[in-house]
């Protein structure tokens, strides 16, 4: 049994009230939560905005990056529980969530952190004075106490999410995903060590309540002037019908990736699915920037018997988890329809990577995600255009010359980002995320007239 | 050529038959009911071919392990069929929350006929014979899924029932609740039995709780319950669900049934009076390895089912319906039935909830959710 404790306001609590069980049936981790108590809700409606408020920008980075150099040390004690507990919690193997913790640290450097706040808001300083553009003098106040929804599919999107409001001066709640309840408890944990006095350490809250929690949702969004949902789509049409009028919603709702390899790939083959291979392992296919589909210009079976060899090297080194019997049955379904429809199916000798080529578009089975790819082969890249709209978030071509003459199109239909195969899942510093820059929506703008 | 399958059905007490000789029936009937379906359905025939697999291949019941499955999903919107169409006489559907396409089972002729016998041997064997039954479904002209004709197939030209003694409890997308509860309170011929989705009967049992009725069924009454239990999944437990069924009717909880509705293959499973599942043996049920489907999972434990009838002569009811399941070959149950018993774990995640009561629910929500 290992107990998670909830953050409220910076102090940590634990109990037994919510057990939750992950894992194989031979190998249970029981998860053990504490209930959330009207105090405890009443104490974060009063939570300490103006505190927040006084921080300089500076300080805030600071302090994030004393954690990350916390995280980032092996010598730090509660990083090793860490990278057990999230293993045994999400499923994913010790290689991915390590990974997971790399992303993270990169995040939590200054660098990183002065770039997403400068290119989000253009300036800086509009957090801590107020500048002057053109007749105004313009200053980014923050929105008060924001909720943040998490998914749980990735680690690093979590701390992203939570750094973002911390950025804004915002005061965090942070209500976990069951999919990763270590995560951000860990991570806000850390805050206590690095401070406890911290304005952040002790306005920051975490916690956990099943979906059908309505009561609790109901009274945390009493409170709260901004949310950030990140999810399924039923998360984000329940959060988008529960939010009241006036209270900012940013959705990061289900979206997809789309692998485009040009003709010329074919002269360094190898090269281009090993990174491609990469993207598709990934969080195990889970996220929304994760492929689901590439478009071959050319011997399409070549590519495939690659990629095969690529997933096969890339399992080894970023191997699969452990998942839900069910999630193994969706993959050996879609295997068996398409196999049945005619399609050519290359596979691992179990249900680790799976590539479908299909002639055409029209028959394909259900996408079981967990690192399967269907390879169609066209004409021209340019014929893909007619399958992408806004449900594709991310479009990495091969070889990423083409992208330029590709880029208007893409995004015209809807995708947000165009990337080289190999980087879907590594956003670029100072890029916009889902068609907006996201701090600049979690800050009032407000202006005095010169 | 003389199929085994018929005389099976001939048998009087096929859920009783001696393991020895069921098995052999068993072997017989499976071996010649794929090799029809190898010989004259093409896409199937060319299925097997990718997995090198040939009717001699099947020696005994082990090998139907090798016998390799078609998932339901290749059934949507596509008729895959071992006769000519020209002998389709009835398309069965199910469908599906997640698309629009309902997979789609062609039946012959000679596929319904020994449905109904199947379905008499089902019934018989839980003593539903004669007396009056409720389905509260709507009537075959306004449901064409497997749930509502399958059944009114089997009771009206299996087991002889006169239409004046079977009565659809949903017209036009509504409950005619208390024309149904008036038909069963005074219908002349007894015992007075029910059929239908869970969700139903717990509209019925509310009514009656509100109006505070006293209805009193039979002591042989049969109350079968099948289509799925989702929508009543999270408001009422199983268990909670037996005791006030039991007690609006007045009933032991031994008189309800649990039908498992293989609608893949156009029949369903019945439990017994001891809530068991007995496959007969004209079915054969496997639980397989979710990521290896060639490998079947230890006795009892759970794994993806793989469904195959015997009797189905016009498409290969062979198959991967994507729902999770547990199978034992040699668990004794104490009423002393022989074969398979099977147990229903539920819907491979992401899948889509599929099945008859699925559809049912959807245009029957607005009247039955308060």
């Amino acid at each position: 049994m290992e107990k998670v404790p909830f953050v409220i306001c910076g102090e940590q609590k634990t109990g037994e009230h919510q057990v939750l069980e992950f894992g194989p049936k031979e190998k249970r981790t029981k998860i053990c939560l504490p209930e959330i108590t009207d105090s405890d809700i009443q104490k974060m409606s009063k939570g300490e905005t103006e505190a927040m408020h006084e921080l300089s920008i500076d300080e805030i980075i600071n302090f994030y990056s004393k954690v990350g150099k916390l995280w980032g040390s092996i010598t730090y004690e509660k990083r090793e529980e860490l990278v057990d507990l999230t293993c045994a919690v999400t499923g994913y193997s010790k290689e991915m969530v390590e990974l997971g913790m790399k992303q993270i640290c990169w995040m939590l450097t200054k660098e990183y952190l002065e770039a997403t706040v400068q290119s989000d808001l253009g300036d800086k300083r509009l957090l801590d004075e107020w500048i002057t553009r053109a007749e105004s003098s313009v200053h980014c106040q923050p929105r008060g106490k924001m909720l943040h929804i998490l998914a749980g599919n990735v680690p690093s999107v979590a701390i992203m999410s939570i750094l973002r409001g911390s950025l804004t001066k915002n005061v965090n709640i942070i209500k976990m995903s069951n999919r990763d309840l270590i995560t951000p408890s860990y991570f806000v944990q850390a805050f206590y060590d690095i401070d406890p006095e911290h304005p952040i350490t002790k306005s920051t809250s975490v916690l956990y309540w099943p979906h059908t929690n309505q009561e609790i949702f109901n009274k945390i969004i009493s409170f709260v002037n901004a949310v950030s949902v990140w999810g399924g789509h039923d998360t984000i049409q329940e959060t988008r019908r529960s939010t009241p009028q006036g209270v900012e919603l940013l959705e990061f709702g289900p979206r997809r990736g789309i692998h485009f390899v040009g003709k010329e790939a074919f002269h360094e083959l190898e090269k281009a699915t090993i990174n491609a291979a990469h993207d598709l392992t990934l969080f195990d296919q889970e996220c929304c920037f994760s492929p689901q589909m590439t478009f071959v210009e050319g011997d399409v079976e070549k590519y495939a018997e690659s990629l095969a060899r690529s997933l096969e090297e890339e399992n080894a080194r970023l191997p699969k988890g452990y998942a839900d019997p069910k999630f193994h049955a969706n993959i050996t379904n879609a295997r068996m329809y398409s196999r049945f429809r005619g399609h050519k199916v290359h596979s691992s000798a179990k249900t680790e990577w799976t590539i479908i080529v299909a002639q055409t578009m029209d028959d394909l089975p259900t996408h079981p995600l967990g690192r399967t790819i269907f390879v169609i082969p066209v004409k021209d890249l340019t014929e893909s255009l007619n399958y992408i709209g806004p449900e594709t978030q991310v479009v990495a071509i091969e070889p990423y010359s083409r992208a330029v003459d590709l880029r208007e199109a893409l995004t015209l239909r809807g995708v947000d980002r165009v990337t080289q195969l190999g980087k879907m899942g590594y956003f670029a510093v100072g890029s916009p995320h889902e068609g907006m820059y996201p701090l600049s929506r979690m800050v009032r703008w407000v202006k005095m007239r010169q | 050529m003389e199929w085994e399958i018929d005389k099976l059905l001939q048998h009087p007490a096929p859920f009783r038959m001696p393991e020895k000789e069921a098995e052999e029936s068993k072997l017989k009937s499976f071996r010649q009911i794929f090799e029809h379906h190898y010989k004259n359905c093409p896409e199937y025939r060319k299925y097997c071919e990718l997995y090198s697999l040939k009717p001699e291949d099947i020696k005994t019941l082990d090998d139907l392990v090798k016998i390799q499955p078609i998932p339901s999903d290749a059934f949507r919107g596509k008729l895959i069929m071992s006769v000519p169409q020209d002998k389709i006489v009835l398309v069965a559907t199910t469908s599906s929350t997640t698309s629009k396409k309902p997979c789609q089972y062609a039946l012959d002729a000679i596929t319904l006929k020994r449905t109904s016998e199947t379905g008499v041997h089902f019934f018989k064997d839980a003593g539903l014979t004669h007396g009056f039954v409720c389905m509260l479904t709507p009537s075959p002209e306004e449901s064409d899924t497997g749930l509502v004709r399958g059944m009114t197939h089997v009771l009206r030209d299996g087991l002889k029932f006169s239409s004046d003694n079977i009565i659809y409890a949903v017209k036009s997308g509504k409950v005619e609740t208390e024309k149904a509860i008036k038909a069963i309170t005074t219908a002349h011929s007894r015992p007075v039995h029910m059929y239908g989705p869970p969700f139903v009967f717990m509209h019925f049992v509310e009514y009656i709780e509100r109006h505070g009725l006293d209805i009193k069924l039979d002591k042989d009454s049969l109350l079968i319950t099948t289509g799925g239990w989702k929508t009543v999944a999270g408001e009422v437990t199983k268990k909670e669900f037996n005791e006030r069924v039991s007690k609006a009717f007045h009933v032991r909880e031994d008189q309800l049934r649990d039908g498992l509705g293989l609608t893949d293959i156009y029949t369903m499973i019945l439990e017994c009076q001891y809530h068991n599942k007995h496959v007969p043996p004209w079915i054969h049920v496997s639980a397989r390895d979710p990521a290896d489907m060639n490998t079947e999972v230890g006795e009892g434990e759970e794994g993806l089912l793989v469904l195959m009838s015997s009797f189905v002569n016009s498409y290969p009811a062979i198959v991967a319906t994507g729902d999770m399941g547990a199978v034992w070959n040699k668990k004794k149950c104490e009423c002393r039935r022989t074969g398979q018993i099977v147990e229903h774990r539920g819907r491979g995640s992401k899948l889509g909830a599929r099945g008859c009561a699925i559809r049912l629910e959807q245009f029957m929500e607005i009247i039955t959710r308060k």
